[in-house]
């Protein structure tokens, strides 16, 4: 498996099992992950409620009187630290895009390429994506474990996760992490949630950045439905076909921002063809989680995998 | 009939200053019956902690190399692996922020990023040190602006590169 051990963002698929292996230049990539953290929220917001009279003696003036109010999901300008730790609202979601097109593609590869000749790059991969849309447009849901691996060069050994990842039409996306610890996120198209398990208990986040994460799910959505032309503007999708493995699809953002190489498969059964073993798989994972994210305390066990009991979530 | 009440304040506010630490809590707020905190000489502790500030939470991941020699370099990723924040600390203490991010300025990396590293794994935490210890690998620190929600996940013993705590290799 040359693809995994580039040094670039890599995705490999191993009879079912993911290998993503990210960058050489991490703190470009994902530089801009978070909204702005404002310690000062519209502190000084003093045109709320302007008075150009004063209310004892009702003679007219022109100050204005500093009142504190709600803090906003955007960071909006503040009189007060101003440049120390404001930002404008430019949400750049590229970074999370990586693990859901690296995921995504690697499924579209799957499902796609069964065959078994060398390497070969496609000059034109239009009539493959295509084709793709049209045989993802048969599946209802994907299930699969992965292994994440990050190499910082700092670190000799590469940092790295574990977890199962369900996808099903339209847009339902559950990101579990099992290892080194435990984490779900969950998403549609409406809402984003992210579940934290500490000291044997489910907590709900009340997440800082849902809209991004909303944004790659449904980038994610959108890979699983294999509208891979709503993708191009983001990143540029190359084919290699014909390898033992099946076949190796590239996407690289165009901001250079992102990198994501995905692909290859060599066991396309593993992914899709045993289908029922991840169900299972899953079901025992849910079960022995007892966690039903859509209850408050996470506490009902799941009945039925992939269910709105799996997927299923408050908005975020 | 009007009292002065000011020496009766004075007493019950002594005698508040006075009061022993709750029972069954060790010193830094850890329960008497963990373990004294102890890592590794060399050792790549891996983390998972909740931040929380304003009202939102924010999951992070750490990973932290520990020298035999005392240093610290502690890398914190968010939560599809980004860098947020990269500090080295020297065994003198010197704090060296190699890489900051929009989320992590500078001077918060140097003030509360080591700030709380050095308090869980200093080694030594000072009395100002706003942690609890909630069992054996999980801490909390709470300080005015935000909550840290932290857990040791995984330890692994064992020398870590020389660059890690060279502060002039980034």
């Amino acid at each position: 498996m040359k693809t995994i051990a580039r040094k670039r963002s890599a995705l490999a698929i191993l009879a079912g099992r993911i290998s993503l292996t990210p960058i050489a230049s991490p703190a470009r990539t994902f530089s801009w992950v978070w909204q702005p953290l404002s310690l000062t929220p519209c502190f000084s917001w003093v045109w709320q409620r302007r008075q150009t009279r004063n209310r004892f003696n009702g003679l007219p003036h022109t100050v204005e009187t500093v009142e504190t109010v709600p803090a906003r999901l955007d960071p909006c300008s503040t009189q007060l630290k101003q440049g120390v730790n404001e930002r404008g609202s430019d949400l750049r979601p590229w970074v999370f895009e990586v693990f859901g097109l690296a995921a995504l593609l690697a499924a579209l590869t799957t499902a796609a390429l069964a065959a078994d000749p060398p390497l070969q790059q496609v000059t034109d991969p239009r009539a493959i994506l295509q084709d793709l849309q049209h045989k993802m447009s048969s599946l209802g849901s994907v299930c699969l474990d992965f292994t994440q691996e990050r190499n910082l060069k700092l670190f000799t050994e590469p940092l790295r996760s574990e977890g199962v990842m369900l996808i099903e039409r339209p847009d339902q996306i559950r990101w579990e992490t099992t290892a080194p610890y435990q984490s779900i996120l969950l998403g549609n198209h409406k809402s984003v949630a992210q579940f934290e398990r500490t000291d044997g208990e489910w907590k709900k986040l009340k997440l800082g950045f849902p809209q991004m994460l909303r944004r790659v799910m449904e980038q994610m959505a959108k890979m699983h439905q294999g509208q891979l032309d709503a993708l191009t503007s983001d990143y540029t999708i190359s084919v290699t076909t014909g390898s033992v493995a099946g076949g190796d699809a590239r996407a690289q953002g165009r901001n250079d921002s992102l990198d994501a190489i995905v692909a290859r498969n060599k066991n396309a059964a593993g992914l899709y063809g045993d289908a029922r073993s991840c169900d299972e798989r899953t079901q025992r994972r849910v079960d022995a989680h007892h966690l039903s994210p859509g209850t408050a305390r996470g506490e009902v066990p799941a009945r039925h995998v992939r269910s709105s009991q799996t997927f299923g979530h408050r908005r975020g | 009939m009007r009292r002065n009440l000011f020496p009766l304040l004075c007493c019950l506010l002594a005698a508040g200053c006075a009061t022993s630490p709750a029972p069954g809590r060790g010193p830094l707020g850890a329960p008497a019956s963990l373990p004294a905190i102890s890592f590794p000489a060399d050792a790549l502790v891996t983390q998972r902690a909740v931040l929380t500030a304003l009202g939102r939470q924010y999951p992070l991941n750490g990973y932290l190399a520990l020298s035999a020699a005392g240093g610290r370099r502690l890398i914190v990723t968010g939560t599809v692996g980004a860098v947020l924040a990269d500090v080295l600390v020297k065994p003198d203490g010197t704090v060296f922020v190699m890489r900051s991010s929009k989320q992590f300025r500078p001077k918060w990396i140097q003030r509360y990023i080591a700030g709380d590293l050095m308090c869980i794994f200093g080694g030594t935490p000072d009395a100002a040190c706003p942690m609890q210890r909630l069992s054996e690998n999980h801490f909390m620190i709470k300080r005015r602006w935000y909550k840290l929600d932290l857990q040791i996940v995984e330890t692994k013993p064992g020398p870590q590169p020389a660059e890690m705590f060279d502060e002039t290799h980034k």
